[in-house]
This record gives structure tokens, sequence and C-alpha cells, in this order.
């Protein structure tokens, strides 16, 4: 029994149709090549298939892909523009806070949604905030390092991240780029 | 303590992190071929059971399945024994037969309709009970019901291996002792735990042969495995080697990849054999769970006369990656010992095959000796670090082996960590008196580890444009092994910008060898090899240059991405020219290198069985944490944990801080939470729900402090990093926790329950 | 084949439960979908909340607070006025797994699923809530203290689903708070959780106290224990702030002690039933300690002799 939904991911609408069992993970993955997020164990214990839903930090593996139908969905592909990485990215990049990169994809978005609402986190507000991302190579250390030096940068204003976003009446939106100048997103806000 | 050798190179980003980063990085999950099928694996569920009768008969015929498979279809199912059971099934989790279909559901449904007949045989789950004479069998029975001679003589065959080590005369010295320190040490059988489970996709063409993508530490040990279990030429069993997402020892060999193989040539198509997470729990190469019972002959001033170990690890059902050889050199620590004897068992259980993981033997050794040199100092009433610094070797010492130790820094690592850990009252010693209900402490531990041999190739190559190329098969694991510190060596020796060297990572048929990223040896081996071959082709560059410059080789250098005599610079040729001539005429520019890994010297006598006898090049390391015990729950919170490790030369030094900051905290879940739970054979907590991983809100920032020791053979004087940080850990907490609380714990994990009940019984509450 | 509604509102919801019996409802899905996954759980199929409207809001008022089906712990844990009235109930939701689980995972989910280690279901029986159950017959109210029956079951007979969690209105100086003992600080299930709710006078006397249990027992268990703190004087208001009163503790420890008497634990792969009565007269203490520190808000000046 196949069902017709409508998903916007990273600021583009598809339309798909999926069997209720599928997954968003699995839909994401296997029907939209957005294989950046990954399964680490398809039971929601490791976060490695961690995607923003509506600017919440979910495991996409729980979801099934007919309850999201209508939602904004950001995954780590929506992060960059054409012209620069995010934030988070650059800060990844210089702190060496990915190793095998496996867990990269769901923690830099579980890092985005904390610092959309909590732009000045503490590390161990980072701490809880990524304790639902497993990562068995680095220890955590230089990822919470990376995570306040992103927090530094787009609360200064130095750094404009150019990134995707749905406009909060639920309309997709066109690329816009977004001064992170210590503003949380209007609308749905994620939970830190 | 800071290195005050110079920085190696400038810092830069590697190229496979920049497509990581971006979610663009081919994982083998993400590998997808035309018409691929979906496999599964019917596993066992019993944990020793003779196999009467198979029938896949209506399998097959089920919706969607191209293919089944059972060991009657390898080509000679005995050599496949461990990839999928013949006659017998060993522990619960054995792979019995292989479905391919459609899609993954239907391989699910399928996997029910397999119908197996299995004799339940009686089974045996504890290595003590299984060494002796008369427990069942594990693996086949062999003439004898027990062993005949040597070492292991009057024992039950389920000992699969023995390593001893004997130096000097171990009764004399327990017969002068002044104090005897006798305990037992345990430690749990724990997963690498890496984030993507294994995975191989197979296919078969006639022509080429099979082609795997797997995520793998080797693909030349998964072309070599796939080659003999399914007896065809090497030529014809093609590996790739995506990014692997984590593996720390336990993607070593092969266990997907021939069944892939075998489903896609029955099936005719391409095949994706993935493990769910229960299955990889279940599957593994976990670490060898370890009983360590060991003494100690003392003088009252802290001489040790002798120290006696006897090591007995549970293997599980296959007899393949041992861990005890290793163990027993580790096992009586890097200290002058009068007289040293070891002996060390490994022994089959029926449950999972136990294997290599980061530092096979180290933690379950160092947590043992240790935390005994803790409590010898105790005994003698000495500071355990001072006790250390007053037996450690130095430079000239010999191993109870007879190995000649040099380039040593067990002092130099142990005062760097006790001197920022604040020993030995720590930094955040709380102004609680013996009422308060939490209590802090500082712990240390020492040890060291071998870099790892092997052969490596590397070649590198000047294209035609002038860019330079690192040809290579070695497999990043995440350290930056392979994309930055090749590119940093070769960039070395050639005057380059380490961003101007591009690696091309090759399959088996196109790449050069390298036996596997394991054992701390990339750096060493692969950077070895890179650097032969930078030289190679530095040489043949400047010979080509100096015919068409009129000048002797000896007189021009590299800069600029040009050779040029820098007595008179105009006088130089790009490498884009000197690569366009090469090409037309003299060519081609392609530095081959390989390294020519040193064999350390031991005396043969101190060595029997399986034991180690020389570690290469050793590393020397030591870790400190303080911690606050919850004396009410029991809980153990590190505070701090700091890591001070001797690297030899720090060719990539972000690369080298994630190694120990990761690896440090690996062990913190071997010291705090993890434990695989095995009832009646059966694995209780096949899951990250009850398999308890460090999240970031567990553990502190580990410090890193990174000494350069120049080893005596490595690239640059390169010593291995990635396993040593995963040693002294647990023997560092739970010395932390005795300081805290007066109470020793023997048992690993220290868990909130363990800790508690030891701190009750003490009490006599 | 797996089927999927989308009903509209409540009543159609209840509709296709009974005319398609061994349909189960799906809210956060945070368990029910892995369970149909690994095969644990067969469904004939899900009815989805997510089309009604205000199924997730979260009603907060001078009536008290009213938790809708797909309410997440997300939401009731970063509400100011769910923490500032019932902190127990907001605590209980912000220590469930992660982030991403709570984003997903629902109160009402969380006692339908009826896991004795539940963590919301020990605070929701401190509070006396009623659990708002809707049928083809119409609505029902069952006090949360018979809803759960055993491990993994309630009340609920096939054809019903929870409309709402009704929540009274603290009275007076009211607080609570929730103490949940695992290993790790994330992720982890209860080893053994204890809720506390905390109702004083002016003068610092206690008027009720309510104790109940996770992880301890078949059921989340409500126990009799706040008994030994009901009418015992704990604090003393003085000068704008509060003092403590000697004999806190050996009041604590006596309530303490009476909800480990009521508790029957089990030994599971988390815990063994000896570490689970250890611990729950520490879990108990601890959170009446906490629930004493926020109903006394102001600067404690501790007597001497008196351990905090």
């Amino acid at each position: 029994m196949s069902i017709e939904i409508t998903l916007t991911v990273n600021s583009r609408e598809y339309k798909v149709d999926v069997e209720p069992t599928r997954t968003l993970l699995q839909v994401l993955r296997e029907d939209l090549a957005l294989t950046g997020t990954k399964e680490g164990c398809d039971a929601g214990d490791c976060g490695a298939c961690t995607v923003l839903w509506d600017g919440r930090p979910v495991s996409s593996c729980l979801v099934l892909a007919v309850e999201a139908d209508g939602g904004h969905i950001e995954t780590v592909e929506g992060l960059a523009s054409e012209q620069s990485l995010h934030v988070l990215q650059e800060a990844f990049l210089e702190h060496g806070a990915a190793q095998c990169g496996f867990c990269t994809p769901g923690m830099l978005m579980s890092a985005k949604a904390l610092l959309a609402t909590n732009p000045n986190p503490s590390e161990g507000e980072i701490r809880a905030a990524l304790a639902g991302n497993l990562c068995r190579c680095t220890g955590y250390g230089k990822i919470v390092a990376a995570v306040k030096e992103a927090a530094k940068a787009m609360a200064a204003g130095t750094i404009t991240a150019s990134a995707p976003v749905a406009m909060a009446d639920g309309t997709p939106a066109e690329r816009v780029v977004v001064d992170h100048r210590g503003d949380a997103p209007e609308g749905d806000g994620a939970n830190a | 303590m800071p290195s005050t050798m110079e920085r190696f190179g400038p810092e830069w980003v590697r190229q496979d992190l920049i497509d990581k980063i971006q979610g663009k990085a081919l994982f083998t999950w993400d590998v997808k071929l035309p018409g691929m099928l979906y496999g599964r694996i019917l596993r066992a569920a019993v944990p020793h059971a003779l196999i009467k009768r198979i029938d896949v008969s209506k399998a097959a015929k089920a919706k969607g399945v191209e293919a089944v498979v059972t060991a009657s279809d390898l080509p000679d199912p005995v050599l496949g024994v461990g990839v999928l059971a013949l006659h017998k099934v060993r522990y619960a989790g054995d792979a019995v037969a292989a479905v391919a279909a459609r899609t993954a559901e239907q391989a699910a449904a399928a996997l029910s309709l397999i119908e197996v007949e299995y004799e339940p045989l009686p089974a045996v789950f504890d290595p003590e009970e299984a060494m002796a004479p008369g427990a069942p069998l594990v693996g086949d029975p062999p003439a004898a019901a027990t062993q005949p001679e040597g070492e292991t003589a009057g024992l039950s065959p389920n000992v699969a291996v023995f390593a001893g080590i004997e130096d000097g005369d171990i009764e004399r010295a327990f017969a002068q002792a002044d104090v005897v320190v006798e305990e037992t040490y345990r430690t749990q059988m724990v997963h690498q735990a890496y984030i993507e489970p294994r995975i191989a996709v197979a296919q078969w063409q006639p022509g080429r042969g099979y082609e795997i993508w797997t995520s793998t530490q080797s693909v030349h040990a998964v072309r070599a495995d796939v080659a003999i279990v399914l007896k065809e030429p090497e030529t014809r069993v093609i590996v790739h080697g995506p990014y692997p997402g984590g593996a720390f020892g336990g993607k070593t060999g092969s266990e997907l990849e021939p069944i892939a193989c075998l489903l896609a040539r029955k099936s005719g198509r391409p095949v994706r054999l993935a493990n769910t997470r229960e299955e990889e729990f279940l599957v593994g190469n976990p670490r060898h769970p370890s009983i360590t019972h060991i003494r100690s002959a003392l003088k009252k001033d802290g001489t040790i006369l002798g120290r006696h170990v006897r090591m007995i690890m549970d293997t599980g059902a296959y007899p393949g990656g041992s861990a005890i050889g290793v163990a027993a050199l580790l096992s009586t620590g890097p200290y002058r010992i009068g007289a040293v004897k070891v002996e060390g068992y490994s022994v089959l259980t029926n449950k999972s095959s136990c294997g290599s993981f980061r530092g096979p033997g180290g933690p379950q050794a160092d947590f043992a000796v240790e935390s005994h040199m803790d409590s010898c100092a105790r005994a003698l009433g000495m500071d355990p670090v001072e006790f250390r610094l007053k037996n450690a070797w130095v430079d000239g010492d010999r191993s109870p082996t007879g190995q000649l130790m040099q380039s040593v820094s067990v002092k130099e690592c142990l005062g760097a960590a006790a001197q920022a850990i604040g020993w030995p009252s720590g930094r955040n010693a709380a102004a609680a008196g013996s009422a308060s209900t939490r209590r802090r402490g500082v712990g240390v531990a020492v040890g060291w580890w071998f870099t790892g041999t092997g052969a490596s190739t590397v070649t590198v190559k000047l294209n035609d444009d002038g860019t330079v190329v690192v040809q290579t098969t070695g497999m990043e694991l995440g350290s930056g092994s392979v994309y930055a510190s090749l590119p940093a060596i070769v960039a070395k020796e050639l005057n380059l910008h380490p961003s101007q060297v591009v690696v091309a990572h090759g399959d088996t048929s196109t790449g050069p060898y390298d036996v596997g990223s394991w054992g701390s040896r990339i750096t060493y081996n692969l950077g070895g090899a890179a650097r032969a071959a930078a030289i190679d082709l530095a040489g043949m560059l400047k010979d080509e240059a100096a015919k068409r410059l009129g000048v002797s080789p000896d007189e021009l250098a590299f800069g600029d991405q040009s050779v040029y005599v820098p007595a008179a610079p105009q006088k130089r040729l790009s490498l884009r020219e000197l690569a366009r001539l090469m090409y037309r005429y003299n060519g081609p520019p392609v530095g081959r290198g390989s390294f020519v890994y040193p064999r350390p010297g031991y005396d043969r006598t101190h060595v029997r069985g399986d034991a180690s006898g020389a570690f290469n090049d050793p590393a020397y390391f030591a870790q400190a944490v303080e911690v606050e015990v919850d004396m009410e729950t029991g809980q153990v919170t590190v505070l701090r944990a700091v890591a001070a490790q001797d690297v030899g030369r720090a060719i990539n030094p972000q690369g080298i801080e994630g190694q120990i900051e990761g690896g440090m905290v690996q062990a913190l879940g071997q010291a705090l939470y993890e434990e695989m739970v095995w009832q009646d054979g059966q694995l209780v907590n096949p899951n990250f729900a009850d398999y308890k991983l460090p999240t970031a809100a567990d553990v502190p920032a580990v410090e890193s402090i990174i000494l350069e020791k120049p080893s005596t053979q490595g690239p640059y004087g390169v010593k291995g990093v990635g396993e040593p940080p995963t040693c002294p850990t647990l023997a560092a907490i739970a010395n932390a926790v005795y300081q805290a609380t007066g109470v020793r714990i023997y048992e690993t994990p220290l868990t909130p329950e363990r800790v508690f009940m030891a701190i009750h019984r003490q009490k006599g509450s | 084949m797996l089927e999927y509604h989308r009903p509209a509102s409540i009543e159609e919801a209840v509709g296709i439960l009974a005319g398609r019996p061994g349909s189960v409802v799906l809210a956060g899905g945070t368990d029910l979908v892995p369970a149909y996954r690994t095969g644990r759980q067969s469904v004939r199929g899900y009815v989805s909340l997510r089309g009604i409207p205000g199924v997730g809001e979260l009603g907060v008022g001078p009536d008290g607070l009213v938790i809708r089906p797909l309410c997440t712990h997300a939401a009731v844990a970063s509400h100011p006025e769910v923490w500032a009235r019932w902190p127990g109930l907001a605590w209980a939701s912000q220590s469930v797994g992660s982030v991403q689980v709570r984003n997903l995972g629902t109160v009402v989910g969380n006692i339908c699923h009826a896991s004795p280690a539940a963590d919301t279901a020990p605070a929701l029986l401190t509070l006396g809530a009623v659990v708002e159950v809707r049928s083809l017959q119409g609505t029902k109210d069952v006090p949360i203290a018979e809803f759960f029956l055993g491990p993994g079951r309630t009340v609920l007979q096939p054809g019903e689903l929870v409309s709402a969690i009704r929540v009274p209105p603290p009275a007076g100086l009211f607080t609570g708070a929730y103490v949940k003992i695992s290993p790790r600080r994330a992720m982890d299930i209860a080893v053994v959780g204890a809720a506390v709710s905390l109702r004083l006078d002016e003068d610092g006397t206690c008027l009720d106290c309510r104790i109940a249990l996770a992880s301890v027992a078949p059921v989340p268990l409500l126990t009799g224990a706040g008994a030994a703190v009901v009418g015992r004087r704990l604090a003393l208001p003085h000068d704008g702030t509060w003092e403590l009163v000697s004999g806190v503790h050996d009041v604590f420890a006596q309530a303490g002690q009476l909800a480990m008497e009521a508790a029957r634990p089990i030994s599971d792969v988390r815990a063994s039933a000896d570490y689970r009565r250890a611990m729950i007269p520490v879990a108990v203490r601890r959170a009446l300690w906490q629930a004493l520190a926020r109903a006394t808000p102001g600067e404690w000046v501790i007597r001497e002799g008196v351990q905090a």
C-alpha cells in the first residue's frame, strides 16, 4: 500500500511514494539518494541518523516516512552553500573533529540545532545536546571544541553562514543567506 | 611538557575530511550497484550443536529470493570453517546459511523458511572450566582427550594457545622476598562498537572474477581470505576499500565477503550483505576477557625481586586472533625485575570468537599489572609514582625476553602525566572529610606497546601536469595516517605543501601492496614506504634535471614545485616541465618505495609457545586521571583525564591528539560502562541500549601531552600511536578509585553497582 | 501489508481502532517503530495521530496541566511553567534518552508502553494525574494509580486510546523532583527512579508528600512512604530565608526505608535486585532534598550540626 508524501528536504520539495513501513532514514538514503545521513543501529540508540525535522533533531530511523509528510527536513547535504561550508563544518575541519566521518553528519545536525536555540552554550550544554550522538573515534573533545568555536564565530557575526532554510509558514524557501548573529530562528525552535 | 622538536610540517585539511564533513564521502553502506540484491545470514540460535539437516528448499522458492547458500556451496567446506558452519555450530551466532533477495524485507522473511535440525551438544562458557580435562570440546574432536605433551600437557584441547616467558630463578626470588603481594584481576568482553556495522557488496563476472567492496582495515587480507576459501587465484578477487566507518581491530579479516561472493555467483547479480547492529555484537571480534593471577616478590627498599603471572584468556569459539602472546610480554610491566615467569593460556568457549581490539592484550595485561603496582607500592608504604620511577626501564635495560630496550621514555611520560594531574592530590581535591558522600582521588598507570610491522609499498607519481600523487592501498581508519601523514612526508621530501600532494587510494588489482591498517603500524611502515618512494622519485627528477641543466644532481634542490640550482636560481625546471619531458623521452617519473621493517632480537630461550619475543620500536606512555566517586551509588565520574605519550616524531599532531583522546575515551568505556553479557551462551545485550558506550555527557576532555623520543628505525623517528591510549586507562581509573575510597576493585567494568558493593563489603555492612 | 491511517479527529481514530482490531496507535514511535521493524511485534496497522489538530499541545492554565497524546518529552521539559509548577514531571521528561528521543517520544506514549522503568510514570503518580481514555463508547477517566497492570500492560482495551493526561493544579507551596539512578548521564533506562511531590504550609510543615518509584516493581509504584514526611516540620521560615529543622535527615531516611520496603525489584541485565533495593533510599532521599530546596527558595541557612 503505497502512499504519496511530500517532503521538503534542504529546501527542495520532493514527492515520493512510500510504503508505511519505510523509515525517513530509508527514504532519504534510498529514494532521494541523500546518503550523507548514516545508519548505525536502526534502533534510535546511536544518533548517526540524526536529521532536523521542522528544526528539531530526531533519529530518522525511528520516524516512519509517512509521519513526516509535509515536514521540513534538513540533512548534512544542506549545510554548505554553493559558495562556502557552514560555520560548523569549517570549525570541525579546523579542530580535527572528524576522524572516520561516520557519526559526523548526525553530529553536525545536532550541533546546528543546538546553536539555533542556544547561541552561547557552555561545554556542559554542548555535551548534553550531543549526548545522543555516539562517536567511537574522537572521544568528543575536538567536537565540543569545534562547536564552541562555531558558536563564537556565529555570535560575533564575523561569519555569515550560508545555509538554506525553510520559511516559518511552511513554504519551501529559496536559498537565503542568514546572518546568525545570535538570533534563534522563528517558528518551531529546536530543543537544546 | 611540550616537545622541543619543531613542527614536522604545516597544518592543512585532509582531502578525505572535506568529503566526510559534507556527507559526500563514500562508505560501503552507500555503495549501490545495478540489480543489487540484499543478503541476510541465518545464524545459529544455540551455542553448541551438531547440524543434522539443513533444508533450504522453501526459502529458495520464497518471493524475491534469487539465491540461498550453505557450506555445501563452498569449493572446500572444510577450508571454510568459520565462514559457514559445516557439521556443527560452535556459538549462538555462527553462520549456517545465507539468502539473497530483491528486497531486504524479502531476505529477512526468507530466513524463517530455512529449516535446520540441530542436535544440541554440551557447551562450556567459562574458560577455567573449559581448560579442565573432560570439558566439552568446542573445536572438532582431536585424536586425544587431553593434550599429550608440552606446556599444555593434561589440559583440555580447548586450550588453543600457550604463551610462556621465563627469566631467572622465580622460586629464589620469592624465597628472598621481604613482602609478597598476590592478587587476581579480571577484565570483561567488550566490542569495538564502530558506528558503521560491517558490510560487503560483491559481484561476480566470468572474465573478471569476484569484485568486492567492503568496510575493512585491509583489502589485501580480504583478498587473501576470499581467494583461499573460494579457491580462486588472487587476480580473480578484486577488493575495494571505501572509507571504513571505524574499525579498531574488528575489521582485520573477512567475515561477510566470502558469503556475499557465493551469493553473487549463485544469483548472477551483485549482493549487498550487511550486519544488523545486533549481529554486529554477536558475530564480531570482541576483546578477550581475561583472568590474571599476579604475584610479586618485593624487597623493603622497593626492588622487585620477582614477578609471576598466570593469565587465562577466553578466546571464544574459534582460535584465530589470539592476544595472549602480546599480553604475556606486557604482563610484568616495563620494569626491572629480577626474575620473571609468565604462563598464558588462550582457551576456547562456546561464545563469540574474540579477536583484535585496539591494543589486543594491552588493557587486560595493564589493568592487572598497573593495579598490582599500586598495591605493591602501598604494601611497601611507598608512593605509587615513586615506586614506578624507582623500577622503570631506562635505555640499555633488558626485557624479560632479553630484548635490549632503546629509546625508553617510561619515566618522562610518567613524570609528565603525574605533574599534569597534580599528583598526589589532584587539582580538584574537594575539602571534604571522610564523611563526604563524594570522594575524589587520582591514579596513574604506565604502559608500553609495539610499533607494528608488515610489508608496505607505496608509489609516488608525478603526473604529466606536474601534480604529485601518492598511490597506496593503505586504509584510512580516521587517524590521518594515510590522508595526512603520507602527503606530509612526500611533501617534505619534495619541498611541497602537503595540500599539493594527492592521495590516490587503489584496490587490490591497481594499488601497491600493504598488509593492512592495524597494530599502530601505518605511519611507521606506510610512511616509511612513502618516504622511500618520494626519495626514489626525487632522485629520478634530480638526475633528469641535472642532465638538462648541465649541473650535477648534488647542486639541485626542490622548491616552488620545481627543481632548481640554489646557487643560480634561474637554472630551474618546473615539475610540470620535467614530467612532460620524462613521459616523452626518459620516464616515467614514478617513484617506488617499500619499507623494510626491522625484527628486533631477543633471547629465544626465554620464550615458549606463542609469547611475543620482542616489541618493535616500542612506544611508552602514561595516563593519570582524577575521579569523583559517589559513595552512595558507586558511580565513578572521571573529572580529568591526562595522557602523556611518546610518539617518536609527531608527523600529524592533531591526528595524534585525536587518537589519544579517542583511545582513552574508548578505554574509559571499558573501565566504567561496557560489557557483553552472556547467559547460558546467549548474548543478552546485543544493542546500544544495554551495551553502554560513553556519551559526550559522560567523559571529560582528555588532555594529551605529546613527547618525542625518536624510534630507532622509523621514518623521521616515528613510533606507533593508535593502540597505546587504550592500555593504561583501566588501571589508572581503578587506582584513582582506590585513592578516593580505600577500596581496590579487581574487575572491570567499574560499574556503579560493582563499586558500591565493594565499598559496602569493605565497610562490613 | 501494514495499514496506515491518518484520522483527522479522535472520534475518527477510535472508530478505526474499533473497526480494525490489531491496529495500534502511533504517537512518537520510539518504542513501536523499532519493535515492528525487528519483528518483535507484529501489528495490523498504525493509526497515526499526526493529522489531528491540537494533538501535540501542552495546555497549561489555572485548571492544571493537560498533556495531549503527541506532546513530546521535549515540549514538557522546555516549558518554563511546567518547571515552575510541576518540576518533578519536567525533570522526568528531561531525563529520557537524548535530544533526538525527546523530540519524538511522548508522555502519553511513555505511560501506554508501560515499561516499569518509564520515567514520567512515577512523577505522574505523585501528582495524582488522571488519564482520559476515549473509545467509541465515549470518555472515561482513569486515575493514574489504576492505569498500570503489569510490565507492558495497561487497562486500555482494544478500541481505546488515551486522549489526554490531566494533572491537577498545585496548591500552595508545592514542588517536586525526580532522581534517576543510571550508569550514564544520558540514553539510559533507569536502574531506579524516584519521583516525589511535596506540599508545605507557610510555616514549613509538610502537608502532603507522595513518593513513587520506577524500575522496582512490575508496574511504576506509588508507595505509601510519603506518610513518613506528612505532618513533619521540615524547615523554619526565618527572616526571608529558611532554616532546616534538625531531624530532617532522619525523616527523609525513614521515607526512603519505607519506599524500599514497598518495592519488589528484580535482577536483570541493568542491575541486581540487591543494588536496586540499596538505591531506593538514596534516590528517595535525594529527590526529597531537591524538592525541599525548591519549595524553600532563598538562601538556605544551614544550622550547625545539620548536614546538607
